[in-house]
């Protein structure tokens, strides 16, 4: 059957560590071996497209974010082989892969790096950016603040100063030297031959650098963007994704899309606050602000929204007061607060909260976009603010409550990291194989969430999105809508059984019928529709007019 | 004498040349423009033909039920008769221009003429070959539902509906094209009121009783339907 | 926006769904000015209920065409009367018994789409459709007719009926014949006026039947029928008793039903070529239980009057029938015709039919002047089968229907040849 090319509009992705997520040869390492065997266990989640974090050599300085090597595997994590077995069999079960494109910059161990400084007339010189000062492009912010002091680097082996926006060990690549851009498509046209089906592209806003500017979306980024795309639509036309990763306010990112000649997705990163502080101040105004500031994109194009990721939750797209109450609402504990974030899972940020882990799911997963859902969300595995970095929340999968969590046969001190042991969040408690024996277990809850949002993927990943305003604001209620079907979402933000008056005029004589189980509400009159909603509820309603 | 003769025999030699002069290059104009004319009608011509063949015109007139009319008629298929149209309509445009370059009196108001008789003609062949669709449809429709309510005179009645629109479509179409109007007019009213009038005749006389009946059991009788006595079918 | 049409329920009828909730089993019965025979039917179902599914949630649900003789209120009314109630045997659950007006034109489709509609409302595993005049159907059969739904996941249930091979002609010549060699499954009822269906089949039926098609009527069994058989559904039979004859004066004009019939065939079978195109041979659909002999009752047709409909009918439309059927087809039909005691043969009868179904295909007419216009011929066909069956046995009359059927398997290339040439396919 042919795929359908906008199909990543209607998809449900899963972001995960191949490190942390299962170990196929006891070494206490993930790798692809243990995930190709953990690919029913996706599939039968319902998820359709998975997202893997760097996996290819590296100092491992800045979690796979250094690559030394482009074109191979991370010894750890196995082979070319293990990972062409693995895409196949992924591919078998119908789930796609989209994989690390770090373009901006190379680890400082990478080849590249070492014969740039080695000599000023090295071929490989002008692959990064140099100066004898460090007081070029001033303003530029540092991102890392908590580590970096200055975006320019002395490297006395060079005896010149490299610019970096990131760590210090992450020299940024010269994309005005067009030998840079010709390699780096060579580099992704080795992993779409193997048969990935996109990249998710890290820090696309920096590749280029002008003087007197923030260094940050320039139009010289773009054009190096869609020329790298327009090679993408030559060699495999409406086949291959392109999901960028600009943390930036929707307005700032819609350039990125272009006019659909860019990237096809980005990231939506001002909503994941919003989603937490509007539950938190059990009030709809955070969301419905940034949604309807939230520009119209192209139409192959699509936003990526989410919960959690593998970086900290980004308190940057907010304000200073919002950002303040953020941190004395959600990060108590100075510890769990890194950069301008909170570093913390989903469940521990909702203090454990089953009916709040289930809304905000049910909120990400009928929002207009492509969810994305970060491995262990759904069995609602805690974190380990005392690992350092972001390393806390990217501890090893808990499978099952038996050795090394199922994660590893190696011996447990030699684990990448520790399992996360507590009594609320350990893996005795929290582990795939209980929870899979119940009904009523959270994976449970998000495999029927999964498999009614996909019935209805269509809808949920390209309908329109229009807000209602009933008068009670602990109520959040919208209505998406994709050639002739609709469905009126609904939900409760407060920990406190709400009543709402919808005003659903123009929908009148529709008959809802509520997607998880099925029951019939009465019909939509031209009188205000009355909703009851329990603590933290919600009911997604298919409008039928039958 | 002889001198006379020969300067006459000159002087109309010389007349002669200087007629041809006068003559000869309008003649040469005449032929470019019927060459060209010819090659420019055969080009749209095999154009219309070409786009006709994508269009299935052909099936689409044989599903009017036109087509099968032409068949019958041994005529080219409904394609090649349009294309000819085409090529003759646009060769003696071409030819009418070529006269009147060659300087012959009346020619140019002929062709201004022709020119504006061209769009009617189109319009009298489309409503000639929707009139032909119709009256097969209708007669179709006729005949079926006739011979199924077992009405003897089924193929009468629609051969009667078939003539009357085809003789309706050809009087609007000579219409159309300002042949001899009212004559047309006339000739149609008087057709369908003699119609008219002899069916109302052979209604009233001869089928007084059938009439009758009809209208009895139409009205009077207890809604019986035919068809319906027998063991049922399903 | 979404198509905002008025709605087929009533909102007595959605609470009355609300109530419900969920259920196993729906049972449907139309009805329009029943009373005479609807209370055992609904006795028959109410006592299904009381034994054989007194586990399931079950639903009985009348969807009335507007009846002027209280047949609503005798649904309510009836129920199990004494002697019915067997001891220790009663529904563990509410049972439900909804009787509803259905909007639209009284008729099959308004009444069938309503029951879908609730059918997928309630989410139901099996929908049942029974006719309120089945008066010989009882608990037991009614179960049988739903079970393969309920238990072995089939999606389709036709019932067998113990009819002679003389019954329902137009079943047996022309519909059974013509949809086992399309479809390749042999469906003995493909349009009786019972079944059972999944609840996903019904679902579906909702979403796609033209319900509203001025043939909808008696038409919307052969699309029912159409669509299980085209998507490869699990298909079963199961048999069931004896059908009367429909009362004299409720039985419409054959025209319409064949009409309506054969239009909604030729429909069918242009919409799904893609599934039959391909298909060869056939198959058995499984039959649940114990067939009984076939019947040996001989209607009473009219056979004169067949032959004279279709000398008439050949003569009159002979222009017209140039047009529709292949040169060797009507110089063969002619010299029947002419002939002492028309009888076509089965070869010949089937290639009728396909030149007609191509001709709906190649779209020589509209498919009800195709469907009037092979009326006559069907007259013929009828005639000459009466005649030559007269002096046979049901047992070798049915082997005769059997062998038609193979004739139409065998003449299946010269369909797809049809299909396949241009519409004027014979020279």
């Amino acid at each position: 059957m042919a795929v359908d090319p906008l199909w990543y509009k209607d998809a449900v992705f899963y972001e995960l560590h191949v490190r942390s997520f299962a170990d196929g040869n006891g070494d206490g390492i993930g790798d692809f071996v243990g995930l190709t065997q953990r690919l029913d266990y996706l599939a039968d989640l319902g998820v359709d497209c998975l997202w893997l974090l760097p996996m290819s050599p590296s100092p491992q300085r800045d979690d796979g974010y250094d690559i030394a090597d482009y074109r191979g595997i991370h010894p750890q994590y196995g082979t070319l082989e293990d990972f062409r077995t693995f895409l196949q069999e992924a591919h078998a079960r119908g789930l796609k892969v989209l994989t690390e494109l770090v373009l901006n910059h190379t680890s400082d161990q990478h080849p590249w790096f070492q014969e740039a400084r080695a000599s000023r007339t090295s071929p490989r010189r002008d692959w990064y950016v140099w100066s004898d000062t460090d007081q070029g492009y001033p303003g530029v912010r540092i991102i890392f603040r908590d580590t970096e002091r200055s975006n320019w680097t002395w490297d006395p082996v060079a005896g010149q100063y490299f610019w970096h926006r990131f760590f210090s060990h992450q020299p940024d690549l010269n994309y005005d030297n067009p030998e840079v851009r010709e390699e780096i498509w060579r580099i992704m046209r080795f992993w779409l031959e193997l048969g990935v089906d996109g990249f998710r592209v890290d820090a696309v806003p920096y590749l280029l650098e002008r003087e007197g500017t923030s260094c940050e979306n320039l139009p010289e980024t773009h054009q190096v963007l869609r020329w790298l795309r327009q090679r993408l639509e030559e060699a495999y036309p409406h086949q291959k994704v392109l999901l960028a990763e600009a943390n930036m306010w929707p307005e700032d990112v819609r350039p990125y899309f272009a006019n659909g000649d860019e990237f096809h997705m980005a990231f939506h990163f001002p909503l994941m606050p919003r989603l937490f502080m509007a539950l938190r101040l059990e009030d709809r105004k955070p969301v419905v602000e940034i949604m309807e500031r939230t520009p119209a994109v192209p139409e192959p194009c699509q936003w990526g929204l989410f919960l959690r990721n593998h970086d900290e939750l980004t308190l940057e797209m907010v304000t200073d007061i919002e950002r303040d109450y953020m941190w004395d609402e959600y990060a108590k504990d100075p510890l769990a607060r890194l950069n301008l974030g909170i570093r913390r899972r989903l469940t521990p940020l909702l203090e454990g909260d089953r009916r709040r882990v289930e809304l905000t799911n049910a909120l990400l997963l009928s929002l207009r976009g492509s969810p994305f859902l970060y491995y262990g969300d759904e069995i609602g595995m805690g974190d380990n603010i005392s690992l350092g970095d972001r390393h806390g929340v990217r501890t090893p999968m808990q499978w099952s409550g038996g050795y090394n969590a199922g994660f590893s046969s190696a011996d447990t001190d030699r684990l990448h990291a520790p399992l996360v042991a507590n009594p609320l969040y350990g893996y005795p408690v929290v582990n795939v194989a209980a929870q899979s024996q119940s009904d009523s277990s959270l994976l449970a809850f998000m495999k029927r969430l999964l498999r009614v949002r996909r019935q209805k993927a269509r809808l949920f990943g390209r309908g329109t999105l229009r807000f209602l305003r009933p008068a009670n604001h602990r109520v959040l209620a919208y209505v998406r809508e994709l050639e002739g079907e609709v469905v009126l979402v609904v939900t409760n933000l407060s920990g406190a059984a709400q009543a709402v008056e919808l005003e659903l005029g123009e929908l009148e004589g529709a008959i809802p019928v509520e997607l998880f189980g099925g029951s019939l509400f009465p019909r939509v009159s031209h009188a205000p529709y009355v909703l009851t909603l329990a603590p933290y509820g919600f009911y997604w309603l298919e409008l039928r007019w039958l | 004498m002889m001198e006379e003769l020969l300067s006459l025999l000159r002087a109309a030699w010389a007349d002669f040349l200087r007629l041809l002069a006068h003559f000869l290059p309008r003649l040469l104009a005449m032929l470019i423009i019927l060459l060209v004319g010819w090659a420019v009608a055969a080009v749209v011509r095999a154009v219309v033909r070409r786009v006709l063949g994508w269009v299935r015109f052909n099936a689409l007139l044989e599903r009017a039920g036109t087509g099968a009319l032409l068949t019958r008629a041994g005529a080219p298929t409904a394609d090649q008769l349009v294309g000819s149209l085409v090529f003759w309509v646009i060769w003696l445009g071409f030819l009418l221009s070529g006269l009147h370059a060659l300087g012959i009196a009346g020619a140019e108001a002929l062709a201004t003429d022709f020119l504006r008789f061209v769009p009617k003609l189109l319009v009298a062949l489309l409503v000639l070959v929707a009139g032909f669709a119709l009256a097969n449809f209708l007669w179709r429709v006729v005949l079926l539902a006739a011979v199924n309510a077992h009405i003897p005179q089924a193929r009468l009645l629609g051969a009667l509906v078939r003539v009357l629109v085809i003789v309706a479509a050809g009087a609007m179409a000579l219409e159309q094209v300002g042949m001899a109007e009212t004559v047309v007019q006339t000739a149609f009213a008087i057709f369908l009121g003699s119609v008219m009038l002899a069916a109302a005749i052979a209604f009233g006389l001869g089928g007084r009783h059938a009439a009758r009946r009809f209208l009895e059991e139409k009205l009077l009788a207890p809604p019986r339907e035919r068809d319906t006595d027998g063991p049922s079918h399903l | 926006m979404a198509m905002r049409r008025p709605s087929l329920l009533s909102d007595t009828l959605l609470r009355d769904l609300m109530a419900a909730g969920q259920a196993d089993v729906l049972v449907g019965i139309p009805t329009l000015d029943n009373a005479a025979t609807v209370r055992p039917v609904v006795r028959a179902v109410t006592k299904a209920f009381a034994t054989h599914l007194l586990r399931e949630r079950t639903v009985l649900l009348n969807v009335d065409g507007g009846s002027k003789d209280g047949t609503p209120e005798l649904v309510r009314g009836a129920g199990l009367e004494p002697g019915d109630l067997v001891q220790e045997t009663h529904p563990l659950r509410t049972v439900h018994r909804i009787s509803t007006p259905y909007h639209g034109l009284p008729g099959r489709s308004g009444a069938l789409r309503t029951l879908f509609i609730a059918a997928e409302l309630l989410r139901v595993r099996a929908v049942v459709v029974v006719d309120p005049d089945s008066t010989a159907l009882d608990a037991a059969q009614l179960f049988h007719l739903v079970a393969p739904v309920l238990k072995e996941g089939v999606d389709y249930v036709r019932p067998v009926r113990p009819r002679s091979p003389w019954e329902g002609p137009l079943v047996t010549q022309l519909v059974r014949p013509l949809l086992r060699a399309a479809y390749g499954q042999r469906l003995l009822e493909p349009v009786d006026t019972e079944l059972a269906c999944s609840g996903r089949f019904a679902a579906q039926c909702v979403r796609e039947l033209a319900w509203e098609h001025p043939a909808a009527e008696h038409g919307l069994d052969v699309w029912l029928t159409s669509a299980a058989l085209r998507r490869g559904q699990v298909l079963a039979q199961v048999p069931q008793a004896h059908r009367p004859e429909p009362e004299r004066g409720r039985q419409p004009p054959l025209i319409t039903v064949f009409t309506q019939v054969v239009g909604a065939v030729l429909d069918s079978l242009e919409a799904t070529a893609e599934d039959w195109l391909p298909v060869r041979g056939s198959r058995e659909v499984p039959v649940r239980g114990a067939l009984s002999p076939v019947g040996a009752a001989r209607p009473a047709f009219d056979a004169q009057a067949l032959v004279r409909s279709f000398r008439e009918g050949m003569m009159l439309l002979r222009p017209l029938l140039e047009e529709v059927l292949s040169a060797q087809v009507r110089q063969e039909l002619w010299a029947v015709v002419t002939g002492a005691s028309p009888a076509i043969s089965d070869g010949l009868w089937a290639r009728c039919v396909y030149d007609v179904v191509a001709a709906r295909h190649h779209r020589v007419m509209g498919r009800d002047q195709l469907a009037q216009a092979l009326r006559p011929l069907y007259q013929g066909r009828l005639a000459g089968f009466l005649s030559e069956t007269a002096e046979l046995g049901a047992a070798e009359a049915e082997a005769r229907l059997e062998a038609l059927a193979l004739a139409f398997e065998e003449q299946k290339p010269f369909l797809i040849e049809r299909w396949n040439a241009g519409p004027r396919g014979g020279p």
